[in-house]
């Protein structure tokens, strides 16, 4: 179990659900490891007979075939997609001794100070880290990506002791610590407000349209019978449109968009377009 | 085995460094493939390197020490008949991996626990089948039906109808 | 609202019936889990996760401690009576506590045990009371170079922790070392020494390993001396308690493990396992009884036991004070509580006090539950051994097997435990103490992660690492300890040990 990915627990309340609208009894069985592509490439290599749906992430699903070719799936061609869950922005935050007040300061002294800014995140390759360089593509500046591994906190913990000047993470983890006037949120990696934290700008109303968030959806293998993806479509949306669902994944800081169909797989194609081009970056740069 | 044969823990010893110099020379090799990142991120391989350099030496120490080891007493080895005994065993735990993918949890269970029971005890297969049969539907019961945990199902049996 | 009358209140909240019921059930769950090898108390914890969502806040938690104190107790029944240690802060409990064991006080060692876990928590909880907001940024001190010197400090002290020469412990050590590099590597993702093989990406798991060497060895030791047994050890009714000597022995181990406990859990990381591992290093430095430690003595029980309780106690300081999640379970526990609306973080003990109180209470209330629970269950534990050979060797293979599946559901796991079976049982023929093997699996990966992290932060500069005024005091201490401990056992007459 991975602590970086609270939302692999919504599929207990998930099963639940299903249970009550399919009756039929869900097993819920975990699969950690392999930045998540043992559990994703079990759902992919299923049987496609709809009894194994899996719940994957655009990480597992689009990032990693790109890092570690072989998995067996590289694009969104490769699986079906029933249903999205939801997205899970990034946040920067800084101490709230901090002389930044906005993300326009924050990034005019990393471009006076390249190399000497640091931002901590909970991984190499995670959403946190590929914003990060995305940031600095769009912005010009090179601040230093520092991943630390221990789930989240540990990159938060950096930020409070001084350690770094700034992380990139997600809402939930900070909360607290942003009520408690320890750190400051510069920027929300999205296009509208958060309502996590209703104050704090957008990059995108900042002027730099990074928007990298991590998503989660319910998989199934590729070639699914047309009746069965129907009735599976239907049963996955009322099981994510119930409300101890809904209140699951708000108190989780997840922004709920419960598209389907052919608007799923396109904005899968379009999130793996721009991850290859922040890896490109990336490589290009090390 | 007769007492004049039996390996020393000095024997015993040394051939334990001398495989863990192989072990690490192997280890050193595919370590050396992996990339080495620069100082300001060290990569994969950095920190392999230094493990196998050191398990490198102190297998050579292992070498040394038993080398220069007096009046070694011999080796703790169990007496033919007993050695079997260990080997069946350790065979019983090796077919369960096997099979438990095919027969799943109970019945595999089952099985391991008759044969080896029996192997044990000696005399009637009864007793053995019947710890066998509650071994099989007690871990059953109290894994998967108490603590819901997933246990491989196996093959066998779904594919008879039962779930 | 103070720390007293906060405690006051939260035993109120703690008291309340339903609250009981709730930390009787989990401290029964929990030892029943911690009692069967695999399921951990990670699994115990996050099987009653969505249970929690129904209950009301403190309820839920109260619940989830009482099953994560209760696995951890649980988890040292098996190392004791079967030398097959639930979880990993239990390996150390294994070295004395199987050979007293197996001398015939079992009965007397759990009792111990039991009583120890208790003081352990009581003055854990206590400490916490007192010193909580004091105590709360004390994670805050520790960056990449304080861990690297706690980790890899920690290895240097640890490596001898039971005797062997130094080519020997150090050879078992490395080789722990080195299978914990196997699988996905954390910085770059890389997967290393994996032969393609997607499961072990995953790297390799501790508890198969445990299992395997310890469990699996046992097992084929007791079929190869299955027809000279001796006669299972006659417990008298007497025996299942400690005799005053035991007693007498056993409260300064306590209290130098509670001590112990106490500081580690502050800082984040696997607490509980250090600070076992740190205890019983602690008992052979000072013990009056320090030789026999090793042999099967009571110290090398009781510190360790008192010693992971009292952290797993104080680790709740960081959790709850600072919000941030350093292990898998309390990720779980704070996931549960932003479910039910309340954030942890450093508001915490402002917002939502019968919280934050209510679970140091309830704490309390499940270590008197465990006690409570646990002394009559000694009887019962005992009994156990008197399971026949023929029938007790299948049922702990099977009872392994299934624990070793269980931990990540993987086939890997099962010839992980085989191989480990193996290596335990060759190694222990040729006198290679095992538990530092496990010391290496355990810190190995975490020496890794601290000193990339580190580079990354410092770019490169190494003197980072000597930076401050923590890292070289703990790499001065960890220094000094090993050479003191070297000439010791220069003077010494070098005994061949086997665990």
């Amino acid at each position: 179990m991975r602590p970086a990915a609270p939302l692999t627990r919504s599929a207990a309340p998930i099963a639940r659900n299903s249970k009550k609208i399919l009756g039929v009894t869900t097993v819920v069985e975990n699969r950690p490891g392999g930045s998540a592509t043992i559990g994703t490439g079990a759902v992919i290599r299923a049987r496609p007979d709809g009894y194994t749906i899996g719940l994957g992430s655009n990480s597992s699903m689009l990032l990693q075939p790109l890092v570690n070719p072989g998995l067996g799936w590289s694009t969104a061609e490769d699986f079906t997609s029933v249903v999205k869950l939801g997205d899970l922005p990034c946040v920067l935050a800084v101490r709230a001794d901090a002389p930044w007040r906005t993300l326009a300061e924050f990034i005019e002294h990393a471009r006076a100070n390249p190399r000497r800014v640091r931002a901590s995140n909970s991984g190499l390759r995670t959403t946190p880290d590929l914003a990060t360089h995305q940031l600095n593509r769009k912005a010009g500046t090179q601040i230093v990506s520092v991943p630390f591994t221990g789930g989240g906190g540990e990159a938060l913990l950096a930020l409070l002791g001084g350690r770094v000047e700034a992380t990139v993470g997600f809402g939930p983890t900070t909360k607290g610590q942003v009520e408690a006037g320890k750190v400051r949120i510069l920027a929300v990696f999205a296009r509208e407000r958060y309502e996590l934290f209703p104050d704090a700008a957008t990059t995108v109303e900042s002027g730099f349209d990074v928007t990298l968030p991590t998503s989660y959806y319910v998989i199934a293998p590729k070639g699914l019978a047309p009746e069965v993806l129907a009735r599976l479509t239907e049963a996955s949306v009322q099981a994510v449109t119930q409300p101890d669902f809904i209140s699951f994944a708000k108190a989780n800081g997840y922004i709920l968009n419960p598209i389907t169909g052919d608007a799923v797989k396109a904005e899968l194609t379009e999130m793996q377009a721009e991850l290859r081009e922040v890896l490109a970056f990336v490589q290009q740069r090390s | 085995m007769p007492a004049g044969t039996t390996p020393s823990l000095r024997q015993g010893r040394l051939w334990l460094g001398m495989i863990g110099l192989a072990f690490t020379a192997g280890y050193l090799a595919l370590a050396l493939q992996l990339p080495m990142g620069e100082r300001e991120m060290p990569g994969a391989a950095a920190f392999p390197l230094l493990v196998g350099l050191i398990l490198g030496a102190l297998s050579l120490g292992l070498v040394v020490e038993a080398w220069r080891m007096r009046g070694s007493p011999p080796l703790d080895l169990p007496s033919r008949a007993d050695a079997r005994r260990m080997l069946a065993v350790l065979a019983a735990l090796l077919f369960y991996i096997l099979l438990v993918p095919w027969l799943g949890q109970m019945l595999t269970a089952t099985l391991l626990t008759t044969l080896v029971a029996r192997l044990l005890r000696g005399g009637s297969w009864w007793p053995a089948l019947l710890a066998g049969v509650a071994v099989g539907l007690g871990s059953q019961w109290l894994f998967v039906g108490l603590f819901q945990v997933p246990l491989p199902r196996g093959e066998l049996l779904p594919a008879l109808g039962w779930h | 609202m103070g720390a007293l009358e906060g405690l006051l209140y939260g035993l109120s909240v703690a008291t309340l019936p339903h609250n009981l019921l709730a930390a009787l059930a989990g401290a029964l769950a929990g030892t029943a889990i911690g009692v069967l090898p695999g399921l951990g108390p990670v699994a115990g914890v996050a099987l009653v996760l969505p249970l929690t969502f129904a209950l009301e806040p403190t309820t839920g938690l109260i619940m989830m401690a009482g099953i994560f104190y209760g696995s951890m107790y649980g988890g040292s029944t098996t190392a004791i009576l079967l030398n097959i240690p639930g979880e990993s802060a239990s390996v150390v409990t294994a070295i004395d506590g199987y050979r007293l064991t197996r001398k015939g006080r079992a009965g007397a060692v759990l009792a111990v045990v039991a009583v120890g876990s208790f003081v352990g928590g009581t003055l854990a909880v206590i400490g916490v009371m007192l010193a909580a907001p004091l105590l709360a940024s004390a994670a805050l001190l520790f960056g990449p170079s304080e861990f690297l010197a706690l980790t890899a400090g920690g290895l240097i002290v640890l490596a001898r922790i039971s005797g062997g020469s130094f080519a020997a412990a150090g050879f078992a050590c490395m080789l722990g070392v080195l299978l914990g590099t196997v699988g996905q590597e954390m910085v770059t993702g890389l997967n290393r020494f994996t032969f393609g093989n997607l499961e072990l990406t995953e790297g390799i798991n501790l508890v198969p390993v445990v299992v395997g060497l310890y469990g699996v060895a046992e097992i084929l030791r007791l079929a190869e001396a299955a027809l000279r047994q001796p006669e299972p050890v006659r417990v008298r009714l007497r025996d299942l308690f400690p005799s005053g000597e035991e007693w007498r022995r056993a409260v300064p181990s306590w209290l130098r493990g509670t001590a112990l406990g106490f500081g580690f859990g502050l800082i984040p990381g696997p607490a509980a396992t250090l600070s076992s591992f740190a205890a019983y290093r602690v008992e052979q430095a000072v013990s009056r009884h320090r030789a026999e430690i090793g042999q099967g003595a009571i110290e090398g029980v009781a510190g360790p036991e008192a010693a992971n309780n009292a952290a797993a106690t104080s680790a709740l300081v960081p959790l709850l004070s600072l919000g941030l999640p350093f292990t898998p379970i309390a990720a779980l526990m704070i996931s549960a509580m932003m479910v039910q609306g309340v954030q942890p973080g450093p508001l915490l003990i402002q917002q939502h006090p019968q919280i934050f109180w209510g679970l140091i209470a309830s704490i309390y209330i499940g270590n008197v539950m465990l006690l409570v629970l646990n002394l009559p269950l000694v009887g019962l534990w005992v009994w156990l051994l008197r399971i026949p050979v023929w029938l007790f060797v299948p049922l702990l293979l099977v009872i392994a097997c299934i624990g070793a599946y269980s931990v990540s559901n993987s086939m890997l796991a099962l010839w992980v435990l085989l191989g480990a079976g193996m290596l335990g049982y060759v190694l222990q023929k040729l006198e290679i103490p095992l538990a530092p093997l496990v010391v290496g699996l355990i810190l190995g990966p975490n020496i890794e992660k601290h000193f990339r992290e580190g580079m990354i932060l410092a770019q490169g500069d190494l003197l980072y690492f000597l930076e401050g005024p923590i890292s070289p005091t703990i790499w001065a201490l960890a220094v000094l300890v090993s050479l003191a401990g070297l000439l010791r056992r220069r003077r010494a007459q070098p005994v061949p040990d086997a665990l």
